[in-house]
């Protein structure tokens, strides 16, 4: 076991981190944007003067792929990979990387999920019967994404003292 | 700067003198009419009835045909009103001028009509259409399509689907028999046509030889001609079914002059809507009608010069206890206050005789919307954009209140921004970085520029202070709502329950505080911690006192251990809760200074274009949060504290418009 995490080699396993970081929030995002954008389409083909606020209901869960890159690309940046002289890591190091990349997989996934689901509703919902009121949809998206920030927060709070 | 004293109105008028009383108190826009509480059903009040309500229901429709036309009009000549156009202004006497209205009613139809007619050329050609498109297949035949042919040699126009194989058709029609000939026309999507000429005699072996290829008539009934002489025919009577629409159009495009008359209509027929909605509120006798309604107590007066002039009796009094819970709630505030109502409003209105918590909860709004944003650049392009929002479009009602919410929050943010040296993020380190220029300011260890003067924190490098400086913030606001509810419940005459609770968990809080944290500051003396601990006492007796005294039992004794359970746990997650404001404060600079470390990368102009980008991204995202968050602590964790609600906001018969601007007349 040990001998096989040595010859992965720490930085192996932080790239794991990020990658994952990225990914999952991406796929969350490109989920929840697409929940919301079936809801649109519905909502659109009646109603199109209402395209903005569809527009800014979908826009909503795309910010966890934003965050899932943001984490991976500050950790590429503290390890030093954009200045040309990348930090050695041990196993451990890289472990500790890939263990504070987990807030934003995990959180950004499945909040964006989440949020798409509640914005896909305000527009099936408010958008299509009260369009006036649409804001009060953007506020109960505003609530899921608080915990996609959070998990932000927390992921680069380790990578500063994973390093 | 609190919750308006209402007095109650009973009205009683002569009904000749309705429409107009109703008007003027339209105008006038300070009476909420209520329904009476009186039974009609009751045989003690025999005699008396509702008003009609078809006035109402003309008002209704008026409404309907004025926003249909409208409707009308934003599909055929959509109006090019910006964001920032402010609403035309009308006076009353404008809004309610009658011959205005009948001239728009009258536009209105017109519109409509115009529409209609449309709809149905669009129809028409529609059907045409269809007709071409059935005809299409036969045009190559140069066969009138009524021909029938001879007695014996009969004509039929044939169909076979599209998948069949014609020539295998005319290969089993000619096995079949030698007196039938099969002549192909054209297709379509589905079909394959064909004219079939056959001696009667054949006939029957010659369907026998079909039906395996599913071949069906045609009806062509209606028609004479050739095919290619009746898709002439339809093609010219499309075209001119397509200029005539056009014609109709142009029609519908020259009344978007009348959008204005139709808008400030929509308006009239509103006002018409509430006036005739407030009129079934009434009770009728004979001759004679009863009003109930509330107004607020200084406008008083001014209704009562009003009421002079007509034959009338009334009654205002100063609602009795009993009558609290019904009293309409209006907030009063000033300008600063005032946008905040609408957050309020939106949460739920506070109770007659309660506190008004706008004033106490705008300061902290402000401060908190300010603490996440932290950033001057931000807050800038806030206060710069609210400013020339406010005074270009010059919105009223709810916009209005939102502009002006964003306008103070903007300047909160730039106040904290400059405590953090945050401007757009690290824009400016950066940026400094990539150009090499060397500026005065504060530098760090490795002189690096930070900002121009020694920021006093920052949410990245002083994550510790931002996390106890959210909680002292917390604490502070805990307490504030606390001290207004100690101060309601004297003034309501419950001192004991001031002092048995909220007092009670003063001293537990800060003695509990004294009692741990005193030792730990240097240099503190060392009775600290015992007064603490006293006053930790003091509260931890104080409580089960209070549950004893209020359940009037022994078992209050026991309550106590439930009711301290639930204050020590609320306190404890309300004051937690105010952790959002570290982590929006930092996931905001965290966000910022990734987009313009991520353009820094690879030169000069893909950072000044990244950074555009993100930290426009990085505004929006922080408005929405900022906004959500600190709504979020005002109305759980502070309201929770004191606030009572229960009330029903006041809605009083006023002119209330929605394209129109009314400039008000002296009455």
């Amino acid at each position: 076991m040990v001998a096989f995490f040595e010859m992965v080699g720490g930085q192996a396993l932080a790239f794991i981190g990020f990658a994952l970081a990225v990914g999952l929030c991406c796929i969350g995002s490109a989920k929840g944007t697409g929940m919301v954008g079936e809801a649109a389409t519905g909502v659109l083909s009646e109603t199109p003067e209402h395209f903005t606020k569809c527009m800014i209901l979908q826009a909503l869960p795309g910010t966890q792929g934003l965050y899932g890159l943001a984490a991976g690309f500050f950790g590429l940046f503290t390890l030093g990979f954009f200045s040309g002289s990348p930090a050695q890591l041990t196993v451990g190091d890289g472990m500790a990387i890939l263990f504070a990349c987990v807030p934003i997989m995990l959180g950004g996934l499945l909040s964006a999920i989440a949020q798409g689901r509640v914005a896909a509703a305000s527009v099936s919902a408010i958008v299509a019967k009260k369009p006036d009121d649409y804001m009060k949809g953007v506020i109960m998206c505003g609530i899921v994404e608080f915990y996609a920030i959070l998990s932000l927060v927390g992921t680069i709070l380790m990578l500063m003292y994973a390093l | 700067m609190a919750i308006v004293k209402m007095k109650r109105l009973r009205l009683l008028a002569l009904r000749p003198e309705r429409e107009k009383l109703l008007r003027a108190l339209q105008s006038l826009g300070c009476v909420e009419i209520r329904e009476p509480a009186i039974d009609l059903s009751d045989p003690e009040w025999e005699g008396l009835a509702k008003p009609e309500a078809a006035g109402l229901e003309k008002a209704r429709e008026q409404s309907l045909l004025l926003n249909g036309a409208l409707d009308v009009l934003r599909r055929y000549a959509p109006a090019k009103d910006g964001l920032f156009t402010p609403l035309p202004q009308a006076t009353e006497a404008q809004l309610f001028e009658d011959r205005a209205y009948a001239d728009g009613l009258k536009a209105a139809g017109q519109v409509l009509e115009a529409e209609q007619a449309l709809a149905a050329k669009a129809a028409e050609r529609a059907k045409l259409q269809t007709q071409k498109a059935s005809l299409e297949p036969w045009s190559s035949l140069d066969v009138p399509l009524d021909e029938e042919g001879t007695a014996t040699v009969p004509v039929h126009f044939c169909s076979v689907p599209v998948k069949t194989s014609f020539a295998a058709l005319e290969a089993a029609v000619g096995q079949a028999t030698e007196l039938a000939q099969l002549i192909r026309a054209g297709s379509d999507r589905e079909l394959q046509y064909f004219l079939l000429i056959c001696h009667h005699s054949a006939l029957g072996s010659c369907n026998e030889a079909m039906r395996p290829f599913s071949a069906s008539r045609v009806t062509l009934r209606g028609w004479t001609g050739t095919a290619a002489e009746n898709i002439a025919l339809l093609d010219n009577r499309i075209a001119a079914l397509e200029r005539e629409a056009e014609q109709a159009r142009a029609g519908i495009t020259a009344l978007g002059g009348k959008r204005d008359l139709l808008r400030r209509c929509v308006d009239r027929a509103s006002q018409e809507i509430s006036r005739e909605e407030n009129k079934l509120r009434l009770i009728d006798t004979d001759a004679a009608f009863l009003m109930d309604g509330w107004l607020p107590a200084e406008n008083q007066g001014q209704l009562e010069k009003m009421l002079g002039g007509f034959n009338c009796a009334w009654e205002i009094a100063e609602p009795t206890k009993d009558e609290y819970p019904e009293v309409p709630i209006k907030l009063k505030n000033n300008p600063v206050t005032a946008p905040f109502t609408a957050i309020t409003e939106m949460y739920a209105m506070p109770a007659y005789d309660t506190v008004d918590p706008n004033p106490l909860m705008a300061p902290f709004f402000i401060l908190f919307f300010g603490f996440m944003m932290n950033d001057i650049g931000y807050g800038v392009l806030m206060v710069l954009g609210t400013a020339f929002f406010l005074a270009k479009a010059k919105p009223k009602g709810g916009m209005k209140n939102m502009m002006s919410m964003f306008f103070m929050c903007g300047i909160s943010s730039i106040f904290w921004g400059c405590l953090t040296g945050s401007f757009f993020g690290d824009f400016l380190a950066k940026l400094f970085e990539l150009t090499g220029a060397s500026v005065p300011g504060y530098h760090d260890a490795a002189g690096a520029f930070v900002w121009f003067w020694k920021p006093l924190f920052t949410p990245i490098n002083d994550t510790i202070t931002v996390m106890i400086g959210s909680m002292i913030l917390g604490v502070i606001q805990v307490f504030v709502g606390m001290a207004v509810s100690v101060e309601e419940k004297f003034r309501h005459g419950n001192p004991l329950d001031a002092v048995t609770q909220e007092i009670a968990w003063y001293c537990i809080l800060i003695g509990t505080a004294l009692a741990i944290g005193g030792p730990m500051i240097p240099g503190a003396p060392t009775a600290l911690g015992t007064v603490g601990l006293v006053v930790l006492v003091l509260g931890v007796v104080l409580l089960p006192v209070g549950s004893v005294l209020r359940s009037k039992s022994a078992l209050g004794a026991i309550t106590w251990l439930w009711d301290a359970y639930q204050g020590i746990s609320g306190y404890f997650s309300d004051i937690l809760s105010y952790l959002r404001l570290m982590a929006l404060m930092m996931a905001g600079s965290i966000i910022a200074s990734v987009f313009n470390t991520l353009g820094s990368v690879f030169g000069l102009v893909p950072f000044i274009i990244v950074a555009i980008i993100g930290n426009t991204l990085n505004l929006v995202l922080n408005l929405l949060g900022c906004y959500v968050h600190t709504m979020r602590l005002q109305c759980l964790e502070f309201f929770g504290r004191f606030y009572q609600d229960g009330g029903k906001a006041f809605r009083p018969l006023a002119v209330e418009t929605k394209y129109v601007d009314i400039l008000k007349e002296e009455h």
